[in-house]
Protein backbone atom coordinates (compact mmCIF):
# COMPACT_ATOMS: atom_id res chain seq x y z
CA UNK A 1 0.00 0.00 0.00
CA UNK A 2 1.07 3.62 -1.16
CA UNK A 3 2.23 5.49 2.24
CA UNK A 4 0.26 8.65 0.58
CA UNK A 5 -3.24 6.81 0.54
CA UNK A 6 -5.29 8.33 3.73
CA UNK A 7 -8.39 7.16 3.47
CA UNK A 8 -9.98 3.74 2.01
CA UNK A 9 -13.05 3.06 0.39
CA UNK A 10 -15.26 -0.37 1.73
CA UNK A 11 -18.29 -2.03 1.00
CA UNK A 12 -21.01 -2.44 3.78
CA UNK A 13 -22.78 -5.74 3.45
CA UNK A 14 -25.87 -3.82 2.14
CA UNK A 15 -23.02 -2.83 -0.87
CA UNK A 16 -23.23 0.82 -0.15
CA UNK A 17 -19.69 2.50 -0.17
CA UNK A 18 -17.84 4.11 2.66
CA UNK A 19 -14.73 5.91 2.99
CA UNK A 20 -12.30 5.15 6.59
CA UNK A 21 -9.46 7.05 7.20
CA UNK A 22 -6.12 5.06 7.33
CA UNK A 23 -5.56 5.53 10.93
CA UNK A 24 -9.25 4.89 11.90
CA UNK A 25 -9.15 1.05 9.81
CA UNK A 26 -6.18 0.31 12.34
CA UNK A 27 -8.03 -0.13 15.28
CA UNK A 28 -9.51 -2.97 13.85
CA UNK A 29 -7.03 -6.19 13.21
CA UNK A 30 -8.81 -7.05 9.91
CA UNK A 31 -8.78 -3.96 8.38
CA UNK A 32 -5.15 -3.54 9.18
CA UNK A 33 -4.48 -6.88 7.75
CA UNK A 34 -6.88 -5.73 4.36
CA UNK A 35 -4.33 -2.65 4.62
CA UNK A 36 -1.04 -4.47 4.10
CA UNK A 37 -2.38 -7.24 1.70
CA UNK A 38 -5.02 -5.28 -0.70
CA UNK A 39 -4.14 -2.35 -2.89
CA UNK A 40 -5.57 0.73 -2.15
CA UNK A 41 -4.08 2.66 -4.57
CA UNK A 42 -6.42 5.07 -7.07
CA UNK A 43 -6.04 2.95 -9.84
CA UNK A 44 -6.65 -0.59 -8.10
CA UNK A 45 -10.83 -1.11 -8.16
CA UNK A 46 -10.69 -3.60 -5.98
CA UNK A 47 -12.80 -2.65 -2.97
CA UNK A 48 -13.69 -4.74 0.14
CA UNK A 49 -16.83 -5.88 1.86
CA UNK A 50 -17.03 -5.70 5.45
CA UNK A 51 -19.83 -8.11 6.55
CA UNK A 52 -21.75 -5.38 8.23
CA UNK A 53 -24.84 -3.32 7.71
CA UNK A 54 -24.94 0.18 6.25
CA UNK A 55 -26.53 1.62 9.57
CA UNK A 56 -24.21 -0.63 11.80
CA UNK A 57 -20.68 0.20 9.24
CA UNK A 58 -21.79 4.33 9.73
CA UNK A 59 -21.72 3.95 13.64
CA UNK A 60 -18.49 1.54 13.51
CA UNK A 61 -16.84 3.75 11.46
CA UNK A 62 -17.37 7.05 13.23
CA UNK A 63 -16.63 5.39 16.41
CA UNK A 64 -13.43 4.84 14.69
CA UNK A 65 -12.81 8.38 13.41
CA UNK A 66 -13.15 9.21 17.20
CA UNK A 67 -10.84 7.30 18.75
CA UNK A 68 -8.22 7.02 16.05
CA UNK A 69 -6.23 10.09 17.29
CA UNK A 70 -5.81 9.44 20.40
CA UNK A 71 -4.99 5.19 19.84
CA UNK A 72 -2.23 6.42 17.07
CA UNK A 73 -0.53 8.83 19.96
CA UNK A 74 -1.47 8.42 23.26
CA UNK A 75 -3.78 11.12 25.08
CA UNK A 76 -3.89 13.47 28.19
CA UNK A 77 -5.92 12.43 30.97
CA UNK A 78 -8.39 15.28 29.85
CA UNK A 79 -8.41 13.36 26.41
CA UNK A 80 -9.08 10.48 28.16
CA UNK A 81 -12.23 11.75 29.80
CA UNK A 82 -13.63 14.06 27.06
CA UNK A 83 -13.70 10.25 25.02
CA UNK A 84 -15.46 8.56 27.92
CA UNK A 85 -17.78 11.20 27.52
CA UNK A 86 -17.95 11.30 24.32
CA UNK A 87 -18.40 7.12 24.20
CA UNK A 88 -21.61 7.68 26.78
CA UNK A 89 -23.46 9.57 24.32
CA UNK A 90 -22.14 7.27 21.49
CA UNK A 91 -23.78 4.34 22.95
CA UNK A 92 -27.45 5.97 23.36
CA UNK A 93 -28.76 3.71 20.64
CA UNK A 94 -31.34 1.90 19.87
CA UNK A 95 -31.31 -0.82 21.95
CA UNK A 96 -33.12 -4.37 20.46
CA UNK A 97 -31.62 -2.97 17.03
CA UNK A 98 -28.51 -1.58 16.95
CA UNK A 99 -26.54 -2.54 19.85
CA UNK A 100 -27.39 -6.38 19.04
CA UNK A 101 -25.45 -5.16 15.35
CA UNK A 102 -22.45 -3.09 17.68
CA UNK A 103 -21.80 -5.98 19.77
CA UNK A 104 -21.72 -8.43 16.36
CA UNK A 105 -19.64 -6.02 14.36
CA UNK A 106 -16.98 -5.46 17.12
CA UNK A 107 -16.74 -9.12 17.30
CA UNK A 108 -16.23 -9.52 13.93
CA UNK A 109 -13.75 -6.41 13.50
CA UNK A 110 -11.86 -7.63 16.61
CA UNK A 111 -12.55 -4.15 17.83
CA UNK A 112 -11.54 -4.15 21.53
CA UNK A 113 -12.33 -0.53 22.82
CA UNK A 114 -15.86 -1.24 21.38
CA UNK A 115 -16.34 -4.43 21.71
CA UNK A 116 -15.54 -3.58 25.27
CA UNK A 117 -18.17 -0.77 25.35
CA UNK A 118 -21.03 -2.19 23.92
CA UNK A 119 -20.84 -5.22 26.15
CA UNK A 120 -20.62 -2.89 29.17
CA UNK A 121 -23.71 -0.65 27.93
CA UNK A 122 -25.52 -4.17 27.36
CA UNK A 123 -24.63 -5.08 30.85
CA UNK A 124 -25.45 -1.21 32.07
CA UNK A 125 -29.32 -2.42 30.67
CA UNK A 126 -29.07 -5.29 32.57
CA UNK A 127 -27.75 -3.85 35.97
CA UNK A 128 -30.67 -3.76 38.86
CA UNK A 129 -32.89 -5.31 36.36
CA UNK A 130 -34.82 -8.58 37.63
CA UNK A 131 -35.10 -11.57 35.45
CA UNK A 132 -38.22 -10.75 33.83
CA UNK A 133 -37.19 -7.15 33.37
CA UNK A 134 -34.77 -8.33 31.25
CA UNK A 135 -36.36 -10.99 29.26
CA UNK A 136 -38.30 -8.33 28.53
CA UNK A 137 -35.67 -5.42 27.46
CA UNK A 138 -34.06 -8.10 25.16
CA UNK A 139 -37.53 -9.68 24.28
CA UNK A 140 -35.95 -12.84 25.38
CA UNK A 141 -38.31 -15.66 25.46
CA UNK A 142 -38.64 -18.17 28.95
CA UNK A 143 -38.56 -21.45 27.32
CA UNK A 144 -38.46 -23.53 30.75
CA UNK A 145 -41.77 -25.60 31.35
CA UNK A 146 -43.42 -24.58 34.77
CA UNK A 147 -42.01 -27.92 35.82
CA UNK A 148 -38.73 -26.88 35.22
CA UNK A 149 -39.37 -23.42 36.79
CA UNK A 150 -40.20 -25.68 39.89
CA UNK A 151 -37.39 -27.65 39.66
CA UNK A 152 -35.05 -24.90 39.38
CA UNK A 153 -36.48 -22.88 42.21
CA UNK A 154 -35.89 -26.14 44.50
CA UNK A 155 -32.41 -26.27 43.47
CA UNK A 156 -31.33 -22.64 43.64
CA UNK A 157 -33.68 -21.09 46.94
CA UNK A 158 -31.63 -17.94 47.25
CA UNK A 159 -32.23 -16.93 43.92
CA UNK A 160 -34.82 -15.05 42.53
CA UNK A 161 -36.68 -15.83 39.31
CA UNK A 162 -38.37 -13.20 38.36
CA UNK B 1 -39.32 -8.52 17.77
CA UNK B 2 -37.10 -11.10 17.81
CA UNK B 3 -34.61 -11.79 20.71
CA UNK B 4 -31.50 -11.13 18.97
CA UNK B 5 -29.03 -11.64 21.78
CA UNK B 6 -29.38 -14.78 22.85
CA UNK B 7 -28.11 -15.41 19.45
CA UNK B 8 -25.11 -14.15 20.38
CA UNK B 9 -21.69 -16.29 20.41
CA UNK B 10 -20.86 -17.50 24.38
CA UNK B 11 -17.83 -15.66 24.78
CA UNK B 12 -19.83 -12.51 23.74
CA UNK B 13 -22.68 -13.40 26.27
CA UNK B 14 -20.00 -14.03 28.58
CA UNK B 15 -18.25 -10.65 28.35
CA UNK B 16 -21.52 -8.77 28.78
CA UNK B 17 -22.05 -10.84 32.40
CA UNK B 18 -18.44 -9.44 33.33
CA UNK B 19 -19.74 -6.56 33.50
CA UNK B 20 -22.18 -7.64 35.88
CA UNK B 21 -22.50 -8.55 39.38
CA UNK B 22 -21.79 -11.69 39.90
CA UNK B 23 -25.07 -12.11 41.35
CA UNK B 24 -26.82 -10.88 38.97
CA UNK B 25 -24.78 -12.66 36.54
CA UNK B 26 -25.62 -15.95 38.47
CA UNK B 27 -29.05 -15.14 37.63
CA UNK B 28 -29.02 -14.60 34.26
CA UNK B 29 -29.21 -18.50 33.85
CA UNK B 30 -32.64 -18.18 35.00
CA UNK B 31 -33.67 -16.31 31.77
CA UNK B 32 -33.93 -19.07 29.59
CA UNK B 33 -32.30 -22.46 28.56
CA UNK B 34 -29.88 -20.60 26.22
CA UNK B 35 -28.53 -18.96 29.11
CA UNK B 36 -29.10 -22.07 31.41
CA UNK B 37 -25.07 -23.40 30.91
CA UNK B 38 -23.50 -19.65 30.76
CA UNK B 39 -23.24 -19.47 34.60
CA UNK B 40 -20.80 -22.52 34.60
CA UNK B 41 -18.58 -20.81 32.69
CA UNK B 42 -17.87 -17.16 34.81
CA UNK B 43 -14.27 -16.65 34.77
CA UNK B 44 -15.00 -14.30 37.46
CA UNK B 45 -16.81 -14.35 40.92
CA UNK B 46 -17.15 -11.73 43.55
CA UNK B 47 -19.81 -12.36 46.35
CA UNK B 48 -20.33 -9.80 49.07
CA UNK B 49 -22.45 -11.07 51.75
CA UNK B 50 -23.96 -7.27 52.47
CA UNK B 51 -26.21 -8.03 48.88
CA UNK B 52 -28.27 -10.81 50.45
CA UNK B 53 -30.72 -10.63 52.75
CA UNK B 54 -30.03 -12.71 55.51
CA UNK B 55 -27.28 -15.26 56.58
CA UNK B 56 -29.64 -18.62 54.89
CA UNK B 57 -30.04 -16.95 51.41
CA UNK B 58 -26.13 -15.87 51.34
CA UNK B 59 -24.94 -19.43 52.42
CA UNK B 60 -26.91 -21.56 50.09
CA UNK B 61 -26.01 -19.07 47.04
CA UNK B 62 -22.02 -19.58 48.05
CA UNK B 63 -23.01 -23.12 48.36
CA UNK B 64 -25.08 -23.22 44.94
CA UNK B 65 -22.36 -21.14 42.98
CA UNK B 66 -19.24 -23.39 44.86
CA UNK B 67 -20.85 -26.90 45.98
CA UNK B 68 -22.81 -27.69 42.81
CA UNK B 69 -21.44 -25.75 40.43
CA UNK B 70 -18.93 -27.00 37.85
CA UNK B 71 -15.65 -24.31 38.79
CA UNK B 72 -14.16 -25.58 35.52
CA UNK B 73 -13.43 -21.90 34.43
CA UNK B 74 -13.03 -20.34 37.37
CA UNK B 75 -10.40 -18.12 37.55
CA UNK B 76 -11.32 -15.09 39.87
CA UNK B 77 -12.98 -15.61 42.93
CA UNK B 78 -13.63 -12.55 46.09
CA UNK B 79 -15.90 -13.36 49.22
CA UNK B 80 -16.21 -10.86 51.74
CA UNK B 81 -18.44 -11.44 54.71
CA UNK B 82 -18.52 -8.49 55.94
CA UNK B 83 -20.94 -9.07 58.46
CA UNK B 84 -21.80 -12.32 58.42
CA UNK B 85 -20.70 -14.66 61.13
CA UNK B 86 -20.25 -18.10 58.98
CA UNK B 87 -19.15 -21.52 60.77
CA UNK B 88 -15.63 -21.98 59.87
CA UNK B 89 -16.24 -25.44 58.65
CA UNK B 90 -18.57 -23.35 55.89
CA UNK B 91 -15.67 -21.58 54.65
CA UNK B 92 -12.89 -24.65 54.91
CA UNK B 93 -15.63 -26.88 52.11
CA UNK B 94 -15.93 -23.58 50.13
CA UNK B 95 -11.95 -22.37 50.56
CA UNK B 96 -11.28 -26.13 49.60
CA UNK B 97 -14.15 -26.18 46.29
CA UNK B 98 -12.22 -23.50 45.56
CA UNK B 99 -8.43 -25.12 45.76
CA UNK B 100 -9.67 -28.22 43.62
CA UNK B 101 -10.95 -26.22 41.15
CA UNK B 102 -7.60 -24.77 40.49
CA UNK B 103 -8.44 -20.98 40.59
CA UNK B 104 -5.26 -18.73 40.07
CA UNK B 105 -6.81 -15.23 42.29
CA UNK B 106 -8.52 -15.38 45.54
CA UNK B 107 -9.41 -12.60 48.07
CA UNK B 108 -11.28 -13.41 51.03
CA UNK B 109 -12.14 -10.84 53.39
CA UNK B 110 -13.54 -10.81 56.37
CA UNK B 111 -14.11 -8.58 59.88
CA UNK B 112 -11.11 -9.01 61.76
CA UNK B 113 -13.29 -9.58 64.93
CA UNK B 114 -14.50 -13.11 63.94
CA UNK B 115 -11.02 -15.25 64.41
CA UNK B 116 -11.95 -16.64 60.73
CA UNK B 117 -9.60 -19.59 60.28
CA UNK B 118 -8.53 -21.01 56.68
CA UNK B 119 -7.89 -24.94 55.94
CA UNK B 120 -4.16 -25.80 55.04
CA UNK B 121 -4.96 -26.48 51.36
CA UNK B 122 -5.22 -22.65 50.47
CA UNK B 123 -1.33 -22.70 51.20
CA UNK B 124 -0.41 -25.88 48.73
CA UNK B 125 -1.90 -24.78 45.35
CA UNK B 126 -0.07 -25.11 42.33
CA UNK B 127 -2.14 -22.64 40.66
CA UNK B 128 -3.01 -20.06 42.91
CA UNK B 129 -0.86 -16.32 41.68
CA UNK B 130 -2.86 -14.11 43.29
CA UNK B 131 -3.58 -13.89 47.28
CA UNK B 132 -5.33 -11.44 49.24
CA UNK B 133 -6.52 -12.35 53.01
CA UNK B 134 -8.24 -9.56 55.23
CA UNK B 135 -9.67 -10.15 58.84
CA UNK B 136 -7.98 -13.98 58.64
CA UNK B 137 -5.91 -15.82 61.84
CA UNK B 138 -3.75 -18.04 60.84
CA UNK B 139 -3.25 -21.35 62.84
CA UNK B 140 0.77 -22.26 62.50
CA UNK B 141 1.29 -23.79 58.92
CA UNK B 142 3.07 -27.41 58.79
CA UNK B 143 3.92 -26.92 54.96
CA UNK B 144 3.66 -24.56 52.64
CA UNK B 145 3.66 -25.10 48.60
CA UNK B 146 2.71 -21.96 46.45
CA UNK B 147 4.90 -22.33 43.51
CA UNK B 148 2.89 -19.96 41.32
CA UNK B 149 2.14 -17.28 43.34
CA UNK B 150 2.88 -13.72 42.27
CA UNK B 151 0.93 -11.23 44.94
CA UNK B 152 0.61 -11.88 48.36
CA UNK B 153 -1.55 -9.79 50.49
CA UNK B 154 -2.30 -9.71 53.80
CA UNK B 155 -4.43 -6.74 55.71
CA UNK B 156 -5.44 -7.18 59.41
CA UNK B 157 -4.09 -10.75 59.45
CA UNK B 158 -3.49 -12.23 63.33
CA UNK B 159 -0.19 -14.68 62.64
CA UNK B 160 0.72 -16.84 65.73
CA UNK B 161 4.06 -16.35 65.95
CA UNK B 162 6.41 -14.36 63.15
CA UNK B 163 7.79 -18.13 61.72
CA UNK B 164 4.69 -18.71 60.53
CA UNK B 165 5.55 -15.89 58.12
CA UNK B 166 8.92 -16.75 57.22
CA UNK B 167 7.54 -20.35 56.81
CA UNK B 168 5.05 -18.90 54.28
CA UNK B 169 7.58 -16.53 52.62
CA UNK B 170 9.38 -19.71 51.95
CA UNK B 171 7.16 -21.27 50.23
CA UNK B 172 6.56 -18.89 47.60
CA UNK B 173 9.29 -18.91 45.34
CA UNK B 174 8.15 -16.85 42.16
CA UNK B 175 6.07 -13.80 44.91
CA UNK B 176 6.90 -10.16 43.37
CA UNK B 177 4.71 -8.30 45.33
CA UNK B 178 4.62 -8.62 49.20
CA UNK B 179 1.59 -6.57 51.19
CA UNK B 180 2.05 -7.14 54.93
CA UNK B 181 0.03 -3.87 56.17
CA UNK B 182 -1.99 -4.54 59.94
CA UNK B 183 -0.74 -7.64 61.07
CA UNK B 184 -0.94 -8.63 64.30
CA UNK B 185 1.77 -11.03 65.35
CA UNK B 186 0.93 -13.03 68.31
CA UNK B 187 4.48 -13.76 69.79
CA UNK B 188 7.02 -10.84 68.05
CA UNK B 189 10.44 -12.16 68.25
CA UNK B 190 13.25 -11.74 66.10
CA UNK B 191 13.04 -12.76 62.67
CA UNK B 192 13.38 -15.99 61.08
CA UNK B 193 15.89 -16.12 58.27
CA UNK B 194 14.86 -16.78 54.91
CA UNK B 195 16.17 -16.74 51.66
CA UNK B 196 16.37 -13.78 49.52
CA UNK B 197 12.70 -13.58 47.23
CA UNK B 198 14.18 -13.20 43.96
CA UNK B 199 11.45 -12.16 41.65
CA UNK B 200 10.36 -9.39 44.32
CA UNK B 201 9.44 -6.48 42.84
CA UNK B 202 7.15 -4.79 45.79
CA UNK B 203 7.19 -4.69 49.31
CA UNK B 204 5.07 -2.70 51.60
CA UNK B 205 6.08 -4.33 54.94
CA UNK B 206 6.55 -3.36 58.60
CA UNK B 207 10.66 -3.08 59.03
CA UNK B 208 10.80 -5.46 61.23
CA UNK B 209 8.87 -8.51 60.21
CA UNK B 210 10.81 -9.70 57.36
CA UNK B 211 14.44 -9.75 57.00
CA UNK B 212 15.73 -7.06 54.67
CA UNK B 213 17.95 -9.77 52.89
CA UNK B 214 14.84 -11.40 51.22
CA UNK B 215 13.48 -8.23 50.34
CA UNK B 216 16.88 -6.79 48.58
CA UNK B 217 15.71 -7.26 45.00
CA UNK B 218 12.64 -4.91 45.10
CA UNK B 219 12.34 -1.48 43.20
CA UNK B 220 9.46 -0.36 45.52
CA UNK B 221 9.77 -0.39 49.26
CA UNK B 222 7.72 1.02 51.61
CA UNK B 223 7.66 -0.10 55.70
CA UNK B 224 4.56 0.67 56.84
CA UNK B 225 3.45 0.78 60.27
CA UNK B 226 2.18 -2.07 62.60
CA UNK B 227 -1.09 -2.44 63.62
CA UNK B 228 -1.12 -4.19 66.79
CA UNK B 229 -0.90 -2.38 70.21
CA UNK B 230 2.13 -1.93 72.00
CA UNK B 231 4.48 -2.76 69.19
CA UNK B 232 4.12 0.85 67.53
CA UNK B 233 7.97 1.28 67.67
CA UNK B 234 8.36 -1.22 65.39
CA UNK B 235 7.65 0.62 62.22
CA UNK B 236 10.25 3.23 63.07
CA UNK B 237 13.31 2.47 60.39
CA UNK B 238 17.00 3.39 62.20
CA UNK B 239 18.69 1.41 59.85
CA UNK B 240 22.72 0.89 60.02
CA UNK B 241 24.44 1.40 57.02
CA UNK B 242 27.09 -1.60 57.14
CA UNK B 243 24.35 -4.02 57.92
CA UNK B 244 21.84 -3.56 55.85
CA UNK B 245 22.18 -5.33 51.97
CA UNK B 246 22.39 -3.06 49.14
CA UNK B 247 19.09 -2.43 47.19
CA UNK B 248 20.26 -2.66 43.33
CA UNK B 249 17.01 -2.18 42.29
CA UNK B 250 15.13 0.08 44.49
CA UNK B 251 13.98 3.68 43.37
CA UNK B 252 11.12 4.31 45.82
CA UNK B 253 11.65 3.83 49.31
CA UNK B 254 8.97 5.00 52.09
CA UNK B 255 9.51 4.88 55.75
CA UNK B 256 9.11 6.11 59.17
CA UNK B 257 12.77 6.99 60.03
CA UNK B 258 14.61 7.32 63.51
CA UNK B 259 17.70 10.04 62.99
CA UNK B 260 18.38 11.41 59.14
CA UNK B 261 21.60 11.42 59.03
CA UNK B 262 21.50 7.59 59.36
CA UNK B 263 18.83 7.03 56.83
CA UNK B 264 21.36 9.30 54.93
CA UNK B 265 24.39 7.27 55.34
CA UNK B 266 22.15 4.25 54.21
CA UNK B 267 21.17 5.72 51.15
CA UNK B 268 24.83 4.28 49.53
CA UNK B 269 23.02 0.88 49.72
CA UNK B 270 19.91 2.13 47.39
CA UNK B 271 22.43 3.10 44.61
CA UNK B 272 19.21 4.02 41.87
CA UNK B 273 16.99 5.83 44.32
CA UNK B 274 14.89 8.48 42.93
CA UNK B 275 11.80 8.82 45.66
CA UNK B 276 11.73 9.04 49.01
CA UNK B 277 8.65 9.20 51.44
CA UNK B 278 9.69 9.69 54.56
CA UNK B 279 6.30 9.18 56.33
CA UNK B 280 7.53 10.94 59.69
CA UNK B 281 10.55 12.04 61.32
CA UNK B 282 11.57 11.00 65.08
CA UNK B 283 14.96 12.11 66.55
CA UNK B 284 15.37 9.90 69.39
CA UNK B 285 18.48 8.83 67.43
CA UNK B 286 22.10 10.76 67.91
CA UNK B 287 23.27 12.19 65.02
CA UNK B 288 26.07 10.88 62.93
CA UNK B 289 28.62 12.19 60.56
CA UNK B 290 27.86 11.94 57.51
CA UNK B 291 31.14 11.48 55.38
CA UNK B 292 30.29 11.30 52.27
CA UNK B 293 27.32 12.14 50.13
CA UNK B 294 25.94 9.81 48.28
CA UNK B 295 25.71 9.45 44.88
CA UNK B 296 22.56 8.81 44.32
CA UNK B 297 21.56 11.12 46.23
CA UNK B 298 22.99 13.67 44.37
CA UNK B 299 22.26 12.30 41.13
CA UNK B 300 19.59 10.13 41.05
CA UNK B 301 17.28 11.54 43.92
CA UNK B 302 13.95 13.20 41.62
CA UNK B 303 11.24 13.25 44.40
CA UNK B 304 11.33 13.94 48.03
CA UNK B 305 7.90 13.50 49.67
CA UNK B 306 7.80 14.40 53.63
CA UNK B 307 5.51 13.84 55.76
CA UNK B 308 4.40 15.75 59.02
CA UNK B 309 6.54 18.52 58.41
CA UNK B 310 8.03 21.13 60.87
CA UNK B 311 9.70 23.95 61.03
CA UNK B 312 12.16 22.54 63.47
CA UNK B 313 15.13 21.85 63.95
CA UNK B 314 16.34 18.15 62.77
CA UNK B 315 13.25 18.47 60.35
CA UNK B 316 15.04 21.84 58.61
CA UNK B 317 18.42 20.32 58.97
CA UNK B 318 17.33 17.16 56.84
CA UNK B 319 15.19 19.09 54.25
CA UNK B 320 18.31 21.47 54.11
CA UNK B 321 20.33 18.50 53.35
CA UNK B 322 18.17 17.22 50.64
CA UNK B 323 18.05 20.68 49.05
CA UNK B 324 21.30 21.12 49.19
CA UNK B 325 22.59 18.31 47.39
CA UNK B 326 20.09 17.21 45.43
CA UNK B 327 21.05 18.34 41.82
CA UNK B 328 18.30 16.32 39.58
CA UNK B 329 15.37 17.17 42.29
CA UNK B 330 12.37 17.67 40.52
CA UNK B 331 9.55 17.87 43.23
CA UNK B 332 9.29 18.26 47.08
CA UNK B 333 6.34 17.58 48.64
CA UNK B 334 5.48 18.49 52.49
CA UNK B 335 2.31 17.05 53.81
CA UNK B 336 0.64 18.21 57.53
CA UNK B 337 -0.43 14.83 58.45
CA UNK B 338 0.19 14.00 62.07
CA UNK B 339 0.21 17.79 63.52
CA UNK B 340 -2.52 18.46 60.96
CA UNK B 341 -1.12 22.38 60.16
CA UNK B 342 -3.57 24.68 58.33
CA UNK B 343 -3.21 25.26 54.97
CA UNK B 344 -2.33 28.96 56.04
CA UNK B 345 0.56 27.38 57.98
CA UNK B 346 1.57 25.16 55.08
CA UNK B 347 1.71 27.69 52.55
CA UNK B 348 4.06 29.73 54.91
CA UNK B 349 6.18 26.44 55.28
CA UNK B 350 6.33 26.07 51.56
CA UNK B 351 7.63 29.79 51.27
CA UNK B 352 10.52 29.34 53.91
CA UNK B 353 11.96 26.00 52.36
CA UNK B 354 11.97 27.27 48.61
CA UNK B 355 13.78 30.07 49.66
CA UNK B 356 16.60 27.73 51.05
CA UNK B 357 19.59 27.20 48.83
CA UNK B 358 19.12 24.36 46.76
CA UNK B 359 21.32 22.37 44.13
CA UNK B 360 18.80 21.80 41.37
CA UNK B 361 16.98 24.75 39.64
CA UNK B 362 14.30 23.13 38.81
CA UNK B 363 12.49 22.29 41.72
CA UNK B 364 8.13 22.60 42.74
CA UNK B 365 7.21 22.80 45.86
CA UNK B 366 4.29 21.41 46.59
CA UNK B 367 1.60 20.51 49.76
CA UNK B 368 0.90 16.91 49.75
CA UNK B 369 -2.56 16.45 51.02
CA UNK B 370 -2.38 12.42 50.28
CA UNK B 371 0.36 11.90 53.08
CA UNK B 372 3.06 10.01 51.81
CA UNK B 373 2.51 6.91 49.62
CA UNK B 374 2.14 8.69 46.12
CA UNK B 375 1.77 4.71 44.91
CA UNK B 376 -1.42 2.94 46.33
CA UNK B 377 -1.57 0.51 43.33
CA UNK B 378 -0.79 -2.35 45.57
CA UNK B 379 -3.48 -1.38 47.77
CA UNK B 380 -6.27 -2.72 45.42
CA UNK B 381 -8.74 -5.21 45.94
CA UNK B 382 -11.79 -6.39 44.23
CA UNK B 383 -14.89 -4.19 43.81
CA UNK B 384 -16.85 -6.16 46.37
Amino acid sequence: MSSSVEAITVLSSDGDEFKITVSAAKLSKPLNWMLEDVCFSDDCDEVPTIEVNSKTLVKVIEYCEKHAPRANSGASDSDAEELKKWDIEFMKMDVKDILFHILMAANYLHMEGLYDLACQTAADLMKGMTVSQIRKIFHIKNDFSSEEQEQLRRQHPGCSFD
Amino acid sequence: MCDKLSSLPDSLLLHILSFLPTKQAVATSFLSKRWRPLRHSLPTLIIHDAKFLGREVFIQFVDDVLISGDLKFLKNFGLNCWSLDLPNDKINIWIDALINSKVEHLEIWFPYRFNTKLPSGVFNCSTIRVLKFHGITFSSLSSVNLPSLEVLHLNRVRLPDINCLAMLLSGCALLEMLVLTDLDVNNYGPTQEIGKLNHLVTAVVPPSLVPLEALSNVTFLSLQSIWSPGVTMHAIWSPDADNIPTFYNLTHLECYVDGWTRIVNCFRNFPKLQNLVIFKLFCRFPHEPIPNVPTCLSSHLKEFTFGDFQLHEAYVAFMKFILNNAQVLCSVKITSGYTLSSEVEISEMIKVISGYPRASENCKFLHDISLGSSRKDWDCWFRF
